[in-house]
């Protein structure tokens, strides 16, 4: 585990600000985590992005936090940080906004966060418990790009707060991503991605999955689908070996939203989040088959930078099941994961 | 932008409109666009604001016999709505906020209020404004 605290080190680092280029008004960067514990799902999100609003000076820069959690009940906020409070430490893993707080010290991750008008707060410390994996080179979304790095499994101790309620977490784990780049919210692109914490037996699998799109999902920017078994990266498909298919599509009457202002905005709901939603991948004799079924949603409203409408994130937390053979060895796998599908 | 605290519904109304041209200024020449030529009535938990809708402009008259919209509404249910606690449809649904006057002057109005709300959710000084009348309501209400 060493060296992946190595690589975390070298490749995880935050890459802005940094010498601009000509989209460098675009820049966006954020650091994401996904906690499941039993009975408890929590995605927290600590962001900072060039502030693209006409008034803005020029080469600002907005944070905000993101803290959703579910147990039961879905409770959260966005919440902008004031720019004062924002400390950034290029190429370390060292980003505080505010009273929010991510850092990587000692091979394990530190995240502090907490909701100042909803009651909503972690304290954890993440361990590493897989390889990562970092996609090499910038994915093309709208006219600009992302990166990603990503830890899709790590162990968790610490505390949630929600409402009047202390989670002390116990057997929960956690997955945590990067991404970074530049590109404008309501440009051409649209995504689906996700993550499984699953078993077989006393076996651990874990799965990643992405697809980035333009926004008619009709041309495909990028896709990836890597399987771990324990700690190891077994394998990995990527763009035309995988395929995915939506089968049926939810119709929600009713849906946790933030900010909630902006959903007086956008009354429509969204009809793009399947009912259940299949992934296969084949890579000569090497294939699996990944089936999501939702349990809650909800969603995150982005405003678009680039005119009036809004970005749409559902975030789709669900029981995920794989079986395929990889290298001769047939397996099947159950668990939970974390879905999210961005319309534009 | 800074701006003074508003002490009255009059006042939040007319700062927020000032805001939104400053920060955000298609949005409020959308809205103006969308009621141009009508008059409008609010009413919040009694105290009256004017509105006189322009191409370019919205004024603040201090009254105006027979509006072509009438609106009342509370504090309260405006909270709600910001908090989605309320949706528009339940307000009205539930008696909480009135609107009368010509239907399609009431589908303008409607579609207005939504560029009011895509403008203020891209406005800086917002959350400021808001929390201001989250205060204010806090000590009508005690």
């Amino acid at each position: 585990m060493q060296s992946n605290a190595r690589l975390i080190e070298e490749k995880n680092g935050l890459k802005y600000p940094s010498p601009g280029d000509a989209k460098s008004g675009w820049q966006k960067e954020w650091y994401h985590i996904c906690i499941q514990a039993p009975g408890l799902d929590l995605l927290v999100n600590l962001n900072v992005s060039s502030d693209t609003r006409p008034s803005a000076p020029a080469g600002s820069r907005v944070a905000r936090v993101v803290l959703m959690a579910h147990d039961g009940e879905w409770s959260g906020d966005i919440e902008p940080v004031d720019s004062r409070l924002v400390r950034v430490t290029p190429g370390e893993v060292a980003m505080c906004l505010g009273q929010n707080e991510i850092a990587f010290r000692d091979g394990k991750f530190e995240l502090v966060a907490a909701l100042q008008v909803y009651p909503l707060a972690v304290n954890v410390r993440l361990e590493p418990q897989c390889t990562p994996l970092g996609i090499t080179h910038e994915v093309s979304v709208g006219h600009g790009a992302i990166g990603w790095f990503a830890i899709p499994r790590l162990s968790v101790t610490g505390h949630v707060v929600k409402g009047d309620r202390v989670y002390p977490l116990v057997d929960a784990t956690a997955y945590h991503d990067h991404n970074w780049g530049h590109w404008l919210w309501g440009q051409d692109f649209s995504w689906e991605w996700g993550f499984g914490h699953l078993a077989d037996g006393e076996e651990s699998w874990t799965i990643m999955f992405d697809r980035t799109l333009n926004r008619a999902r009709t041309r495909l920017l990028e896709s990836t689908f890597a399987l771990w078994r324990g700690e190891m990266l077994v394998k990995m498909f990527s763009r035309n070996e995988i395929s995915v298919r939506p089968i049926g599509y939810q119709n929600p009457k009713k849906l946790f939203r933030i900010p909630r202002a902006l959903a007086i905005a956008v009354p429509e709901l969204g009809r793009d989040v399947p009912s259940q939603f299949e992934v296969t991948a084949r890579s000569g004799p090497d294939h699996v088959s990944l089936v999501l079924t939702p349990r809650s949603e909800a969603q995150i409203l982005i405003p678009n930078e680039t005119d009036l409408e809004t970005t749409i994130i559902t975030e789709v937390l669900g029981t995920v099941q794989i079986a395929g053979e990889i290298r001769g060895r047939l397996f099947t796998a159950a668990g939970r994961g974390v879905f999210e599908f961005l319309a534009t | 932008m800074s701006f003074s605290q508003p002490s009255n519904i009059v006042e939040f109304v007319k700062t927020a409109m000032a805001l939104l041209r400053d920060e955000f200024p298609r949005a409020y020449f959308l809205i103006c666009a969308n009621v141009a030529g009508r008059t409008i009535s609010i009413d919040v938990d009694g105290k009256q604001v004017f509105l006189d809708c322009k191409v370019l402009g919205v004024q603040f008259p201090e009254g105006i016999e027979n509006p072509d919209v009438r609106i009342a509404t509370s504090r309260r249910t405006i909270l709600d709505a910001i908090d989605a606690r309320v949706t528009i449809e339940e307000a009205i649904r539930d008696g909480r906020l009135f609107a009368r006057g010509r239907q399609d002057y009431i589908t303008n109005c409607h579609t207005a209020l939504l560029f009011f709300v895509r403008g203020a959710v891209r406005s800086p000084s917002f959350p400021a404004l808001l929390q201001e009348f989250r205060r204010f309501d806090a000590s009508v209400s005690s």
